[in-house]
């Protein structure tokens, strides 16, 4: 069975299919997302809410934001001053960042990767434990605008976890596709404006990372036209803000320095969350910095709404600009969208409404928004159900019209030599060995291309003598290769030119994408001799992952073990407590009949009284006694129920008990 | 290989509300999402790219494009009845290369003609201002038995390419 991951960088959600609609799973305490926080200490992990409760107390080994640095290059000034910022302890290998943490006793140390796959196992475990059954194709929302080296991480911690044919979504794609599932009549109906196609704009704003996209909805139909995403926008920002003024103000009011104390940085940051979110309902909230200074009694700060609007008025800019960029980057216009539909905790802050509202409202009539938070999971739970629908199984009647067609967010192209872009005819591949300064970035694949599909380019020799091509294939938007994401190369050799004896030869570039979303390149001569590479970008090698996926099935046996003797002893707890109850009961009962039995003389009883008092007394005996244990009062009672007859069982069956 | 209308399997005289559902249709049909083991039995016919569905849908649910398409189509046809060989290559004027006698290296005159375009044979095709004047397309080549369609018209169509024609 498959199931849907919204993995955010505050909270994860995670929903499976179940009796014809996607649902909710819930964590243990009964919440319906997991805050994406992994604390570590000496008697194991910790996850979600009770990780995130603890980390004021455990602050060094509490891991949280993970997402944010997935497939990242830590050579990123950006990254690096965020990771810096992290009040865990972190380093950095081979361009990527590390963390550092103990556990169990030990110093260990985990990348990105390894954490998000502990992520993924513990909400697999939940899916587990919600079916009753083997779960192990997940289904994983991603921003649109993650790169090809995010996503390869993401893949990678899957076999880290230990998941097998895990699939990508986009964030926006997958709330649309829910979206297009509960309000998609079955039948076409001209008078129903649900049955003809909308333009919605999905706009998800989630803690770390903010996603826009324009899809088209006709009946179960979802296509994905246009998408963007920012990776360095999210509610974070707002958190950020509030705990530098905060801590302006504990350094003029009190003189109280924190910034050097990253205990007190990140206790600040938690009470900002906190008072933000309190503000989303709320005119005002109250921050308590008692737990700051041991020493001073610090009185509570209030802080307003539109003291926060103030604290960030950024932020509001650059999500209009996210917005605005749909429409420049395709023919729609602002008049064309019909609904906006916002997803994502952080657009519960009336902020972020008030000003989408202000940018829609001036030209577009219709335009209701509607906040459903969780229809990323719900929706990356039916595309679970569209893409990996078990072989021979009717499709759910609900699902059997729906189809998403997603597209490919960046570029794809190769690098062609520099001098040959202006003249006419096909650009030149270059040789073996070509300079990257004399090249430039040639699209074959434009941003915004629906998948499946398939493109094929007409690319010239450098010359005769050369007869080879170096197919270096990049991804991104730069006219630069360098300045984009390098996806593999390979060199076609012994090109023949045409004709035979000409300085004429050429190459034919296919791309071709698939409907998961994988590319293959292959690259052909006249001769019709292919060589074709699929593009993989896995930072981790193959032996690096197995060991961290045993290291990880190491640490979740230790888990389960955990979690076993603590399910066994809370079991027995419970039992002993049940025991003892029904024992006093028993107690009270029997001397109850036995006071009874010493008022009444031996004549004077009734028949009816004593049977009354003896199933008194049986009952509460049966209710004393483990389940499957029998209970009769005379010999005849007394024989196993198959076979009346036979007394000799008797003794020897264990699952049996009588009184006389 | 199909035509626009063929791949929607729609009428030439199709509306756009026919064209939308017969797109929604083919992709529900033919889309590898959509090839599980019960509908794959059922559609045991050739399977057809969804780029292909796609770009067709574009081109005939566009009033403008889809007039382009339609003239472009038609020509198409007549070319198919009126001479036998069937084209092996469409090829825009543009990229001939005049053999003309532009000797003095002046442009008026190197658009005299004839122009050739070389044959994958190692031979080539040739085409005179009279062959145009006279409103010949199809040029045979010089060695081989192969014939090219030449002219300018491709010119803003090549959307459409040689894929349609041949």
């Amino acid at each position: 069975m498959s199931f849907g991951i919204d993995l955010g960088t505050q909270s994860c959600r995670v929903a499976v299919w179940q009796n014809g609609q996607p649902v909710i799973v819930l964590d243990e305490e009964g919440n319906r997302a997991l805050p994406s926080y992994v604390a570590f200490s000496g008697d194991g992990r910790r996850f979600g809410s009770i990780a995130k409760a603890q980390q004021g107390a455990n602050i060094e080994n509490t891991v949280f934001g993970i997402k944010g640095f997935l497939g990242r290059d830590i050579r990123d000034t950006v990254i690096r001053t965020r990771l810096s910022r992290m009040p865990y302890r972190t380093s950095r290998t081979a361009g990527a960042a590390v963390l550092k943490v103990e556990f169990l006793g030990n110093q260990e140390t985990f990348v990105p990767e390894e954490i998000v796959a502990m992520q993924l196992s513990k909400l697999r475990r939940l899916v587990d434990v919600h079916t009753g059954t083997q779960n192990e194709c997940p289904v994983i929302a991603v921003p649109p605008g993650f790169s090809r080296h995010q996503r390869q991480a993401l893949i990678d911690a899957c076999d880290i976890a230990g998941l097998r044919t895990p699939y990508l979504i986009d964030d926006t794609s997958a709330a649309a596709l829910y979206y297009a599932f509960y309000s998609s009549p079955a039948l076409p109906n001209p008078n129903d404006p649900a049955s003809v196609e909308r333009l919605i704009l999905v706009l998800n704003m989630g803690a770390g990372i903010t996603s826009a996209s324009i899809v088209a909805i006709e009946q179960g139909l979802v296509e994905t036209k246009v998408a963007s995403s920012n990776l360095a926008l999210g509610g974070d920002h707002f958190d950020e803000a509030i705990s530098k003024s905060l801590a302006a103000h504990l350094k003029s009011k009190h003189g109280i320095d924190v910034s050097d104390n990253p205990r007190s940085q990140a206790r600040l940051l938690i009470l900002a969350e906190r008072a933000r979110k309190e503000l989303s309902s709320a005119m005002k909230a109250s921050i308590d910095l008692e737990a700051i200074s041991q020493d001073i009694r610090i009185p509570p700060v209030t802080i307003t709404r539109d003291y926060l609007d103030g604290q960030c008025p950024g932020i509001y800019d650059d999500l209009l600009k996210l917005i605005k960029s749909l429409f420049q980057r395709s023919a729609f216009t602002r008049a064309d969208i019909q609904e906006v539909l916002l997803v994502g905790g952080t657009t519960r802050m009336p902020g972020i409404l008030s000003n989408v509202q202000a940018y829609f409202s001036g030209d577009t009539p219709i335009c209701s928004v509607r906040n459903v938070d969780e229809a990323v999971a719900l929706g990356a739970a039916i595309y679970g159900v569209l893409k990996g629908h078990p072989e021979g199984q009717a499709m759910p009647e609900k699902l059997e019209d729906m189809l998403l067609m997603d597209i490919v967010h960046d570029a794809l192209g190769v690098a062609v030599l520099a001098e040959s872009v202006d003249l006419k005819g096909p650009s030149t591949l270059p040789a073996d060995g070509g300079s990257f300064h004399e090249s430039v970035f040639e699209v074959v694949i434009p941003r915004n291309t629906t998948f499946p599909c398939r493109r094929r380019v007409d690319f010239s020799v450098r010359n005769v003598g050369d007869r080879t091509v170096n197919v270096q294939v990049y991804e991104g938007d730069s006219k630069q290769p360098m300045a984009n994401a390098f996806l593999g190369s390979f060199e076609l050799h012994n090109i023949p030119t045409v004709p035979a004896g000409s300085d004429r030869a050429e190459v034919v570039v296919d791309f071709d994408i698939n409907s998961d979303h994988s590319v293959v390149v292959s690259a052909k001569d006249s001769k019709n001799r292919r060589r074709s590479m699929a593009i993989r970008v896995g930072r981790l090698s193959k032996i690096e992952k197995e060991t961290m996926q045993q290291k990880a099935e190491r640490f979740d046996e230790y888990d389960r073990m955990q979690e076993y003797r603590l399910r066994r002893r809370n079991d027995f707890e419970e039992y002993c407590y049940g025991a003892r109850e029904s024992i006093e009961r028993l107690q009270t009962g029997v001397h109850e009949c036995l006071e009874w039995l010493q008022g009444e003389g031996s004549t004077s009883v009734l028949d009816e009284d004593l049977e009354r008092r003896e199933e008194g007394v049986v009952e509460l005996l049966r209710k004393a006694l483990p389940p499957g244990y029998f209970i009769g009062r005379d010999a005849a009672d007394c024989a196993p129920q198959a076979d009346p007859e036979s007394h000799s069982q008797t003794d020897d069956t264990p699952l049996y008990d009588c009184y006389d | 290989s199909l035509d626009h209308y063929q791949v929607l399997s729609v009428p030439h005289d199709a509306s756009v509300q026919e064209i939308k559902a017969a797109y929604h249709r083919a992709l529900l049909q033919h889309h590898p999402d959509k090839q599980n083991a019960l509908r794959g039995s059922r559609s045991s016919s050739e399977s057809i790219e969804i780029s292909v569905i796609k770009r067709a849908y574009e081109t005939l649910v566009s009033p403008e494009k889809r007039g382009e398409y339609d003239v472009f189509r038609r020509r198409k046809d007549r070319i198919g009845r009126a001479a036998g060989p069937r084209p092996a290559q469409v090829i825009s004027l543009e990229e001939w290369i005049s053999v003309g006698s532009g000797g003095n290296g002046d442009e008026e005159e190197e658009e005299e003609g004839p122009w050739r375009y070389p044959c994958r044979c190692s031979g080539f095709y040739e085409i005179s201002v009279s062959m145009m004047e006279r409103g010949v397309h199809l040029v045979g080549c010089s060695s081989c038995s192969e014939v090219v369609w030449a002219g300018y018209e491709l010119q803003g169509m090549s959307s459409f390419k040689m894929a349609c024609i041949i």
